[in-house]
């Protein structure tokens, strides 16, 4: 045991009268108290670090795994105190969601077209990470480019990555999912009982986080998403249905915070069919988007990104990377229904002649682009093309002037967007997955394709997944299947264009037919 | 038990306490690193260095045992464990995480490097006290002086600490780099980033908070700025570290423009022309606005950046604490400055009032507003100078030709007019970088006007030729006052003879020309060359064709209307719109796109006179399309 001191300003008293036993049993018991408790504190800061500053996603072995369910940080992130990005609110709240609001969901996720498989309790396109002490959920690559197809109503679905989501009703997922987290009912007693029942097994602390942080703070980022896209929540003249995407609207409000209801009506206006993820590599430096707005492969992954909710902060490289490898390399599906060698072959004549220049021919789907192939992957005014104008005018210089300053801090800032004045020509590699037809969606087959576009059909329902072998497409006459409602399409609508793309309607019936034919071998 | 035996015992317990500690990091980072890694979120390939730092922190525990053994023998082992062992530790790991923005999963490694340290000092210092006990009851302390010494020198260290941080974030500027001379005009600083530059955090951030400030979507854009495709900045931005990156605004944003050959094409850069549509009051009142909003706090600004970049903690805590509050005030005071501006007509996009701003804000020349009753008595106090910017290329003839410089012609030294330019646009005397304004002097001497896109707007060679016959007839032919090397041009015509809108005129008196003389009279450059004039430069015609619109105020839209009478000009147009009209040779200025483009013109306005200038209004329609063809050549 120590002396006790008192100092002042001439020296330092000593005490030595501590030094007895009894002053050393009293001292000594405070003092090994003090240091248990000083241990117990440092042990609990230690958990607390752990639980809430580790940044940890589920990592998934396979390369499809990861494509599928992986995560690309779009899980809300930053730090404690300033949480960043993220759309959609955590694990445990996503799962119970569509019981909050039964009624504005009766199907659950299903039936807005998210794909479910075996032995996975998240949707595909679903990932899950641990973040900011807690387990969240965002959206990654697959969710909007997995599509299925079915031989006939009967038949199992198959699912295809990197096929375009062509089942899937974004628009309406973001819809229900805001509104459910904004209902009356969305309460911290409601969520934690439903949770609870849900095996959440939530503990003491956890309760205390969900009841006094986690709730409100998903309301109140909720609220604050759903209010600068109000605009495209609200409004029935803007409906993107299914296999549809706005890209460039949601962009602006969430990135920039433009606010929308400034824009000319007509700007809201441009949703457009998710594309196909496979066979990146032989697209590298061609243009990319609908409009051809971005020749960088990279750059077009990262801006897809944040369609995620992904932020240039909360963004995992790594991650992303590990997708780009495997989609630079997937092959497109193979065409797994019969194809008439004939017809095709005579159909090939046909495409050499009136289509190879725009769109490349079957040799992309192995990397290998047609030496006459001088057009494809650039850009063709709209005048020239006529197709639907308003997801190309949805895409202003203004846009792109501010897309310029993401990623700001790194090598990684966008330098490759352009505004442009046309639509681009894409290789057309598993193409008859890739249905419907044109930037939009509007046209559901290929043979439709091939009729002037007065002749097109004028509506149709989008989202069923059963093939159309003599066509080429997904069959648009079911209105219903199971409680599924699809999504009727109108040609009429502003943006849902059908017309232009008038090459080819001029061949006779037959060589139509032929030409599918061997599209079908793309 | 001897209290050294006691304290030896919890030295014991301490170090093997941090040798477990040490060891929670040395079996993951040698067995499962990657595991290790993700959980500190750490990025480390190839994962043989994650496997290296466990073996060496293996070895380095191991160096710990012999002192909890018999810290009398390996005494000197206690001390290595805590300098530099420990020590090196805490600092590093705090270091990196603090002020090189690594990631925080190097801090826990921080926190129990340093807290072991404590302990283990505490511990040490209580045995060295033990060991040589105080003799005696009272024992003499440290004397008073050796005390103060002792505070002032880590006074000292402490402050020169901070001091320097403090340099390094605030003051230390780093030197831009540009490809071209051209590049360093449109983004290279003048000198504006320091006084009145705006971090480039929060300036990237305010209109993302505040979009409602702006005339319409598009971020500052939205204000008639022009981006070039793939640059971070619009043009006439600049972005300086001055201790942290700051944006300055320089030359070219008013001596840049765009132009689009039609709506459905990219437009082209026109370096040196006159903006047609970069609103530069506008930009200011946004920032005005956003420093009066109640929301314009480090909370706010902070959410706002965070999910664009991480801050390091401590240019987190800078923003917070000093930057975002010091930018609103600067911003208010500057607001105040600018007050005089509210009772007057705004400028509106491609426009400036070039030198009320000077007058009031450096000069000490008194501007009122135009409400004060004041005005009537003296109205030099109440003047309006909205008007165009001027093009700036082509200055070599211009100098050798003795033109005088500015619309009214109140500075005939080109260097002063750069100088002087770039104060106006937020230099100080003290920050005006001398070297950069020669570049920029030196760039705009021979910088070549754009030819007229002939390939593109075929010029009617015959028509032309007509034009250029009457452009040159005459005693008071067009070529007398605005052709190279002629008689007038780039002469001062008397107001009472051009007839046009007298207010630009009116705002520059012998009072500012002497104020201005004698502004920077300490500094070896000072000014000598302002002066009042009575009247408006004749101009010469370069590339007139992207100088649209055109007088002095901007008031005509096209060259065609200029040479109606000014009864039959348009009396209210739509301008900022970027789209050429061949025809009339000028930018499109009605129909539903000019008008969603661009603002409302109205020749009423105080300042917006469109009168005077009625040279060739008396030709025939023919021969005024042969003119304004032939001008399309100049």
């Amino acid at each position: 045991m120590s002396v006790a001191k008192t100092r002042s300003e001439d020296g330092i008293l000593t005490d030595e009268v501590r030094e007895s036993p009894v002053d050393q049993a009293i001292f000594g018991t405070r003092r090994k108290l003090l240091l248990l408790i000083a241990a117990v504190l440092l042990v609990l800061a230690a958990l607390a670090a752990w639980k809430f500053l580790t940044d940890k996603p589920v990592v998934y072995e396979s390369a499809l795994d990861h494509y599928k369910y992986g995560s690309i940080g779009s899980e809300p992130g930053g730090s404690l105190l300033q949480t960043v990005g993220g759309l959609l609110p955590p694990y445990r709240i996503f799962r119970i969601l569509p019981k909050i609001a039964p009624e504005k969901l009766p199907g659950g996720y299903a039936s807005l077209g998210l794909l479910f498989e075996k032995d996975h309790d998240m949707p595909i396109g679903v990932s899950r990470r641990w973040r900011l002490g807690f387990d969240q959920v965002g959206l990654n690559c697959a969710s909007c480019h997995t599509g299925t197809y079915r031989a006939a109503p009967g038949a199992p679905p198959v699912i295809v990555p990197g096929m375009p989501a062509h089942q899937l009703e974004l628009q309406k997922f973001f819809d229900f999912v805001t509104s459910a987290v904004l209902d009356n009912r969305f309460t911290a007693d409601n969520v934690i009982g439903l949770i609870q029942e849900d095996g959440g097994n939530l503990n003491a602390f956890d309760r205390y986080l969900y009841r006094t942080q986690l709730i409100p703070r998903t309301r109140e980022t909720t609220l604050e998403l759903r209010s600068k896209i109000a605009e495209l929540l609200g409004d029935p003249s803007i409906q993107w249905g299914a296999g549809r995407v706005d890209t460039f609207n949601p962009y602006k409000a969430i990135q920039f915070n433009w606010q929308l209801g400034s824009l000319p009506h007509s700007e809201l206006i441009g949703a457009s069919d998710f594309p196909s993820l496979w066979n990146q590599k032989p697209r590298v430096g061609m243009h990319l988007h609908w409009d051809g707005n971005n020749d960088s492969v990279d750059e077009r992954n990262r801006s897809a990104s944040l369609g995620t909710g992904v932020t240039p902060v909360t963004l995992d490289r790594p991650a992303l990377q590990r997708v780009k490898d495997w989609i630079m390399v997937l092959p497109p599906p193979k065409y797994p229904f019969s194809v008439d060698e004939a017809s095709a072959s005579k159909g090939a004549a046909i495409y050499q002649k009136l289509c190879v220049e725009c769109h490349a021919d079957e040799h992309f789907r192995e990397g290998v682009v047609a030496a006459n192939a001088k057009y494809v992957g650039t850009v063709v005014p709209i005048a020239q093309i006529g197709t639907d104008p308003y997801r190309l005018n949805s895409y202003t210089e203004k846009f792109a002037d501010q897309q310029y300053s993401l990623y700001p801090d790194s090598a990684d800032r966008f330098t490759h967007f352009r505004k442009t004045y046309g639509y681009a020509n894409h290789p057309l590699d598993g193409i008859w997955a890739r249905a419907p037809y044109l930037h939009n969606g509007s046209v559901p087959t290929l043979h439709d394709l091939l009729s002037p576009g007065k002749d097109r059909p004028k509506t149709f329902y989008r989202g069923y997944d059963v093939y159309d072998t003599a066509k080429v497409g997904f069959r648009t006459d079911v209105a219903e299947e199971n409680g599924r409602k699809f999504f009727r399409y109108d040609t009429s609508l502003p943006g849902n264009g059908n017309g232009g793309h008038e090459y080819g309607t001029s061949l006779s019936e037959a060589d139509k037919q032929s030409l599918v034919e061997y599209m079908k071998k793309f | 038990m001897t209290p050294y035996d006691n304290l030896a015992t919890w030295y014991k317990r301490v170090t093997w306490f941090g040798i477990f500690l040490n060891a929670t990091f040395i079996f993951p980072l040698l067995f499962v690193p990657q595991f290790a890694l993700d959980i500190l979120g750490i990025d480390c390939q190839p994962l043989i260095f994650a496997r290296t730092a466990g073996l060496l922190l293996c070895w380095i525990s191991v160096f710990y045992i012999p002192a909890t053994m018999d810290l009398k023998k390996y005494r000197v082992y206690a001390w290595l464990a805590m300098f530099p062992s420990r020590i090196g530790g805490a600092t590093f790991f705090f270091g990196a995480v603090l002020f090189f923005d690594k990631p925080l999963g190097f801090l826990p490694i921080a926190i129990i490097d340093a807290s072991i340290l404590l302990m283990q000092l505490f511990i040490m210092l209580k045995i060295r006290e033990v060991e040589n006990p105080p003799k005696g009851i009272l024992v003499a302390g440290p004397s008073k002086s050796a005390k103060w010494a002792k505070r002032a020198a880590v006074a000292v260290v402490l402050l020169a600490i901070i001091g320097g941080t403090a340099w390094y974030k605030l003051f230390r500027e780093v030197d831009q780099t540009f490809t071209s001379a051209e590049e360093r005009f449109k983004y290279g600083s003048i000198g504006t980033e320091g006084p009145e530059g705006i971090p480039y955090w929060i300036w990237l951030a305010l209109p993302r908070v505040f979009p409602e400030y702006l005339p319409g979507p598009g971020g500052y854009n939205a204000l008639g700025f022009y981006t070039e495709p793939g640059k971070a900045m619009p043009v006439g931005f600049s972005v300086k570290t001055v201790g942290i990156d700051r944006v300055g605004i320089n030359c070219a944003l008013c001596h840049a423009g765009s132009l689009r050959y039609s709506a459905g094409e990219a437009p082209v850069l026109l370096t040196g022309a006159p903006t047609n549509s970069a609103d530069i009051l506008g930009y200011e009142r946004f920032l005005f606005r956003c420093a009066s909003d109640p929301r314009f706090n480090s909370k706010t600004i902070l959410a706002a950046i965070a999910p664009m970049y991480k801050l390091s903690l401590l240019d987190k805590a800078l923003y917070k604490y000093l930057l975002i509050p010091a930018v609103k005030k600067a911003l208010l005071k500057q607001k105040e400055v600018f007050a005089w501006t509210n009772s007057r007509p705004a400028w509106g996009g491609g426009r400036v009032d070039p030198f009320n701003p000077v007058k009031h804000g450096k000069l000490g020349v008194t501007v009122l507003p135009m409400d004060d009753p004041e005005c009537a008595k003296t109205p030099s106090f109440c003047t309006i100078g909205n008007s165009d910017m001027m093009p700036i290329w082509n200055m070599r003839p211009r100098v050798e030709g003795k033109m005088v410089l500015h619309w009214d012609g109140l500075n005939t030294k080109l260097v002063e007019v750069v100088r002087s330019s770039a104060l106006g646009d937020g230099a100080t005397p003290k920050t005006l970088p001398l070297d950069a304004m020669q570049n920029i002097q030196d760039y705009i001497m021979d910088l070549k006007p754009p030819a007229y896109p002939a390939a593109r707007f075929p010029v009617n060679a015959a028509l032309a030729a007509e034009g250029k016959a009457i452009f040159e007839r005459g005693e008071e032919s067009c070529a007398g006052c605005h052709a190279f090397g002629k008689k007038y041009t780039g002469t001062v015509i008397a107001l009472s003879k051009v007839g046009t809108d007298p207010n630009r005129s009116s705002i520059w008196r012998d009072d500012s020309a002497k104020a201005y003389n004698a502004y920077a009279s300490s500094y070896p450059w000072g000014f000598s060359g302002f002066r009042a004039t009575d009247g408006y430069q004749a101009v010469p015609l370069d590339a007139i064709w992207t100088r649209a619109p055109y007088l002095h105020n901007g008031s005509v839209p096209t060259l065609r209307d200029l040479l109606e009478i000014p009864e039959n000009r348009p009396k209210t147009f739509y301008r900022a719109y970027n789209v050429f009209d061949p025809v009339k040779v000028g930018f499109v200025s009605d129909g539903e796109e000019a008008k969603s483009a661009g603002y409302r013109y109205d020749t009423a306005v105080r300042g917006n006179g469109n009168q005077g200038h009625v040279w060739g209004s008396a030709l025939t329609a023919k021969e005024k399309d042969a003119l304004v063809e032939y001008m399309k050549t100049l």
